[in-house]
Formats: C-alpha cells, sequence, structure tokens
C-alpha cells in the first residue's frame, strides 16, 4: 500500500472513530433506536399470544370426552342443531351464552340464545357459534405455520421495517451527518483539521452506516430469531438474506439521506419526496423506476408479500416489483445509486461553505 | 519581508449581499489585528483565509498553499473561531486529542502535545473535567488550545479575548507577541481597540467589506494629512506653556499650531506638521523656555485612526 493511499485511510479511520460513538449515542438520534424495535415490540407481542394459545389449546384438548380430530370439527355444518354438536363432540371445553334481543316480524321483542363453544383436538382452537341452537358458523383458529410467520415477517419487514422503519431511521442517522453539525455550528472542528472533505464525508458516512446496521440488522435479527421461536415452528428462514437487504437499505437511504442533509435545511421536505417518490415506485415508467432504492431492495427480499394466500390486489401492486429483475442485477443496481449519490455528495461537500450566520 | 497570507483581489458576496470586495493584502508574519464593526468583513476575511467559504473572485494562498487546500493548509494555519465545536461530555483534553488524532499524530505524540498547549493557554488544571462545565473564558481558552495544538505557523483568531478576565487576557496578549516574536503569524480581529494598539504590530482596518487602510497604525495616522494631529503635553503650568507655544519670546521660532485646549496639567495640541513641531517643541524644552513633563500622541491609536477614515459611527468595533 502506498504512503498516500494509507494516509488517506487514516485520516477516514480517524473521522470513522470520532463519528462513531456521536452517531450511535446522539441525543437527537434515540428515536431511531424506538423505529428500529417496533417491528420487535410486535413480534413479541404475537409471540406471547401464540404462546397463550398453544397453552389454550393443549389445556381444552385435555378437557375432551372423547379425542377429537380435524375431521370431527369438518363435520360440523350450518343448521345442525346444538344437541348434534354436544353428540358429535361432547360437551365444549369452554361456552359462553348469551342473549339477544330482536325485533320479530309482528313487531314484538323477542329474546334469542345465542352461544359459543370452544373445543381443542391439541393442534387447533374451534369456536361454532350457535344461534337459538342451530349452528351458524364454526371458526377454526389454526397454530401458526412456517409458512404463515415467513409472510407475516415479510410483510412487516417490506411495508413497514424497509420503507418506514429503515427509512426514516436513515433520515435520522445521515441527515444529521453534516446538517446537525451546521446546525450546532460544529462542522468547523472537521473542516479546520488537515483532512480531504471527501475523506470526512467518507468517515462519516461508514460511521453512518456501521450505526444503521448495526441497529436495524440487530433488530432485524432478533425479530427473525423470535418468530422462530413460535410452537412448532422451528427456526424462521433466510436470515443472512434479510439482514443483506437491510444492510442494503441503510446504504442507500444512507447515501441518499446524507446527500439531502448536504442540500437541505430542513429534514421534512427531502423525507416527504423521497417518501413519496418510493411509494409511486410500482406505478412509474420502467426507467424511473429504476432511481429508487426500494425498487432494489424488494428485487432482493427472499420471500415475494405479494405472491402469498389472501393478499389485495392493491396491496399486491404497492409491495411487488412489477418488473422482475435478477438479484445480482438488483444489487448492482442499489450499489450503482448508492455510489452516484455518494460521488455526487463528495463533490457538494468539497464547494461546502461554513458561515454560521447564515443558517 | 515574505507575506504570510495573500488575497489578490478577492470578493465574496453572499448571493446579492456584499462580504468583502476587491481585497488585495499582503499579511506579514506578526500580529496583524482586522479592524472594523459588524458588518464591515472581518470574519469574512478569516473564513476566507481559511477556505471555510470561497472567493467569488480571486486568489488566497496562505504560505503559498491555497486556501481550498485543507490537507496542507490546517497543517501551517489553527483558526480559533468564535464558536464551540465539542462533542457533548468530552474533557478538555479529550477534544484536543480527538483533533489531534486527525493530524495522524501518534497517541504519545498527541498525548505530549495536548499537554503543552494546555500548558500553554494555562489549563492544565481543569483539562479533566468536561467542557461543559467551563467557564466562558476557560471555552475561549480551550478554542485557543485548539487551533494551538498543532503548533501552526499562522494563527487565525475571531475575537480571542472575549470572555478573558483580566490575568489571563494579559498572559494570553503576551502569549500572542511571543508567538509574533517567534515569526508566526498571528491575524486576530478584536473590538476593543485599545487592545489592538497594544498588541498589534499592524492594523488592517475594514469597513462595509473594503479595506479602507493597512500597515502599522502610526503609519496609517501619519498618512491622514486631513486630520490634525492631536499632541497631548503635560506640565505643571498648561497655560504659561500654551501661551509660550503661541506667542514665542523674540529669537524663539513660531510654531505651526491650529488649536490648543488648556487642561488641569496638561495640554492638548492640534499640529499639522507632527515631525515638525517635536523638533521645536525639543529645541523649546531644552532652551528651558517649557516646563515640559512628558508628551503623548492623543490620536495615534486604533480607534481613532478608524473614527477618522470612516467617521466616528464606525470605530464601536464588532464581530461579524
Amino acid at each position: 500500500m502506498s504512503a498516500g493511499t494509507k494516509a488517506n485511510l487514516e485520516a477516514i479511520a480517524a473521522v470513522f472513530r470520532l463519528e462513531l460513538r456521536k452517531t450511535f449515542l446522539a441525543r437527537r438520534g434515540l428515536w431511531v433506536y424506538l423505529l428500529a424495535l417496533a417491528p420487535f415490540v410486535l413480534f413479541l407481542g404475537y409471540t406471547v399470544q401464540n404462546k397463550i394459545e398453544a397453552q389454550q389449546r393443549q389445556e381444552l384438548a385435555a378437557h375432551n370426552q372423547k379425542p377429537l380430530a380435524a375431521a370431527d370439527f369438518a363435520a360440523i355444518h350450518r343448521g345442525m342443531t346444538e344437541a348434534e354438536v354436544l353428540a358429535r363432540l361432547g360437551p365444549p371445553a369452554r361456552q359462553f351464552r348469551f342473549g339477544r334481543r330482536r325485533r320479530a316480524a309482528n313487531d314484538t321483542i323477542e329474546l334469542r340464545l345465542d352461544a359459543r363453544f370452544r373445543y381443542s383436538d391439541g393442534s387447533a382452537l374451534y369456536d361454532i357459534f350457535l344461534e337459538d341452537g342451530k349452528v351458524m358458523n364454526v371458526r377454526p383458529h389454526p397454530a401458526p405455520t412456517l409458512g404463515d410467520v415467513n409472510l407475516l415477517f415479510a410483510t412487516v419487514f417490506q411495508f413497514f421495517y424497509l420503507r418506514l422503519a429503515v427509512f426514516f431511521g436513515c433520515l435520522g442517522i445521515f441527515m444529521n451527518l453534516f446538517r446537525g453539525e451546521l446546525l450546532d455550528k460544529s462542522l468547523h472542528f472537521y473542516f479546520l483539521a488537515p483532512v480531504r472533505r471527501s475523506h470526512i464525508l467518507a468517515g462519516k458516512f461508514l460511521a453512518g452506516l456501521a450505526a444503521a446496521v448495526v441497529i436495524f440488522c440487530g433488530s432485524a435479527a432478533v425479530q427473525i430469531w423470535l418468530l422462530g421461536r413460535q410452537p412448532g415452528v422451528s427456526g424462521l428462514g433466510h436470515m443472512g438474506a434479510y439482514l443483506g437487504v437491510t444492510a442494503l437499505a441503510c446504504l442507500g437511504y444512507g447515501a441518499v439521506f446524507l446527500a439531502a442533509g448536504l442540500n437541505f435545511k430542513n429534514p421534512i421536505v427531502p423525507a416527504v419526496a423521497l417518501l413519496l417518490w418510493e411509494s409511486v415506485n410500482p406505478f412509474l415508467p420502467a426507467l424511473l423506476k429504476k432511481i429508487s432504492v426500494i425498487y432494489y431492495l424488494t428485487q432482493l427480499c427472499p420471500v415475494s408479500v405479494a405472491s402469498g394466500p389472501g393478499v389485495s390486489p392493491l396491496f399486491a401492486l404497492l409491495v411487488a416489483a412489477p418488473a422482475a429483475i435478477s438479484k445480482s442485477a438488483a444489487l448492482i443496481g442499489l450499489l450503482l445509486v448508492a455510489t452516484v449519490v455518494l460521488v455526487y455528495s463528495a463533490r457538494r461537500v468539497r464547494r461546502l461553505e461554513i458561515d454560521y450566520s447564515a443558517d | 519581508m515574505t507575506a504570510a497570507v495573500e488575497f489578490d483581489n478577492v470578493s465574496k458576496f453572499y448571493g446579492e449581499v456584499l462580504g468583502v470586495n476587491r481585497i488585495h493584502l499582503a499579511i506579514p508574519p506578526g500580529i496583524t489585528s482586522l479592524v472594523g464593526p459588524n458588518g464591515s468583513g472581518k470574519t469574512t476575511l478569516m473564513n476566507l483565509m481559511t477556505g471555510l467559504i470561497q472567493p467569488t473572485r480571486g486568489r488566497i494562498s496562505v504560505l503559498g498553499i491555497a486556501a481550498n487546500d485543507p490537507e496542507r493548509l490546517f497543517r501551517k494555519v489553527g483558526y480559533c473561531t468564535q464558536f464551540d465545536s465539542y462533542p457533548s461530555g468530552a474533557t478538555g483534553r479529550e477534544f484536543l486529542e480527538n483533533y489531534l488524532s486527525l493530524f495522524g499524530d501518534a497517541r504519545a505524540a498527541r498525548r505530549q502535545r495536548v499537554g503543552r498547549v494546555l500548558e500553554r493557554v494555562g489549563l492544565e488544571a481543569a483539562a479533566d473535567r468536561k467542557i461543559a462545565a467551563y467557564s466562558k473564558g476557560m471555552r475561549q481558552r480551550i478554542r485557543l488550545a485548539q487551533a494551538l495544538a498543532h503548533d501552526p505557523q499562522v494563527l487565525v483568531l475571531d475575537e480571542p479575548l472575549n470572555g478573558l478576565d483580566p490575568l489571563v487576557r494579559a498572559d494570553t496578549i503576551a502569549l500572542f507577541r511571543g508567538l509574533g516574536a517567534e515569526g508566526r503569524a498571528v491575524i486576530l480581529s478584536s473590538h476593543v481597540l485599545h487592545e489592538v494598539d497594544a498588541i498589534s504590530d499592524q492594523v488592517i482596518m475594514l469597513s462595509h467589506g473594503y479595506v479602507v487602510a493597512e500597515g502599522q497604525i502610526h503609519g496609517v495616522r501619519s498618512e491622514l494629512r486631513d486630520h490634525p494631529i492631536q499632541i497631548r503635553l503635560q506640565g505643571a503650568r498648561p497655560r504659561e506653556m500654551a501661551a509660550r507655544l503661541l506667542q514665542p519670546e523674540p529669537g524663539q521660532e513660531l510654531l505651526e499650531v491650529l488649536e490648543v485646549v488648556v487642561g488641569e496639567r496638561e495640554l492638548l495640541v492640534k499640529v499639522r506638521d507632527a515631525p515638525a513641531f517635536y523638533l521645536a517643541l525639543n529645541r523649546l524644552a531644552a532652551a528651558g523656555a517649557i516646563a515640559l513633563e512628558g508628551v503623548a500622541s492623543a490620536d495615534d491609536d486604533a480607534g481613532s485612526v478608524y473614527a477618522y477614515l470612516v467617521g466616528a459611527a464606525g470605530s464601536g468595533g464588532g464581530g461579524q
């Protein structure tokens, strides 16, 4: 390694070291941690609910007078009487009875007796709804399968985590790298040192990226670990792919928000503009789609939300990448977008003037 | 003498607002003060010579290095701005060590330099306290330490005496003098004009973005021929002294005196040709015609000179 390259790397490393602590412990960045933790809290609730239901399935199954299977519940159909249900399934483990007033045809008020019977076959809960002693509906609550959990995570990951949590988290981290110091009137700490401005930018960007990757990949890893511990689910797959996509999201959005911080005083303006741009991405012409971060990220996600069962067409349109490209092309595309934006930022920072009185 | 800082036809506009215009300067080593009121362009000049802002037109070099080449420039230049740049929670020592880490120094060398500069600005005792707990004067000194830490050849100091108590102020002025005597260029702005007189080897007077005068104060003053020079003569019998000056005895020369104001133990005299007056005054004193106890220039200072140049309103000084 030449002496010049070594000196350049040392300068970048010096800025990186100084920025890293600041970026992790920035007071105005505390909400970034909250954003990153939000899905974890959601999944924690989901896990607790699943654990409770699993326990309930076992407890209720123990009350059955005879062993029950899914076929027994499939045999229960609308219109069966309560006596027929009890004859087939035995008394329910839990039952709720309640009266309802209703207006009859002759304009008199009559009382209707409804009931809900809850059974379990050990692997699913079943609610049987009865009106006036006749079966109206049978609703099964099966334990979530690996596919269900995969789809749930993929949906939250693509629709909330990437598009909102990582997006706004990167806004908080990367816009502050320069704009925050201009507001604090402290950017001259670096600008008065014998370090090329592009190296200052590189050091700051890498520190921001390291912080964003640790925070968001860390959170994603914990989420995946947590979801993989659902009853009956033995580990969620694709962890490596999800962490890779999260890191790339930090890279892409980080580069964009770093550039925004060099050009805008108010972070709301670029945030809203970029959020709109990323949101309308599916509706854009093919060429414009490619000038985006989410376009490439959705291509790289290991599970397609749009192809999942029960997905509405509008939702599928919003989250899907309509013109699929290969994963390697998506990776190169994203890296290209980030590189172009970073090169622009390096040119911009060279001309950046510190005039605090004007800020 | 080779100039430390050169401005070659430099102008800076903030949009349509003038910062400085058509500046030609060659600032030599020694202590140079930038004098002018708010908005006169002092900080703009300092920011230009340290590359924090770019000129709209013209060229600036510091020790032959372009101002937009930070890698080379800031090995030779230290700039003490008016603004704090401390990471929250840092102690004075940590702050300086962090700054020097950007110079690529090894840790041991950094520590040594930090120790030296803390001693130089008188902050060794407070070095391991958090800067957030520093007084205004201590913050000013830690900023000064930052500018001095890497032992620069050119020091640019924006209002460096602000917030310092009289004792520290005197020490700091002595520090500047020492740096100037070592052949470094110390360029400072100050709104306290009597301090400028005490510190500076030369002044650069600015008004509304233009340099209105530059050079040694006495030299600038002597160029202002439209304004009579005021000389204060001290003696026990000022009235008698005034009579001798205005109506000499036969055989004594008539001094060209424009105005005389008699005080309690002094006489304020306005003359057009100061050297000729001083010569004649010496002769009178030597002949015993006047009992002179002391002679001093009454308007040969930065404040008076600035007031003559740009009007009394402009002599207040200030910080832009």
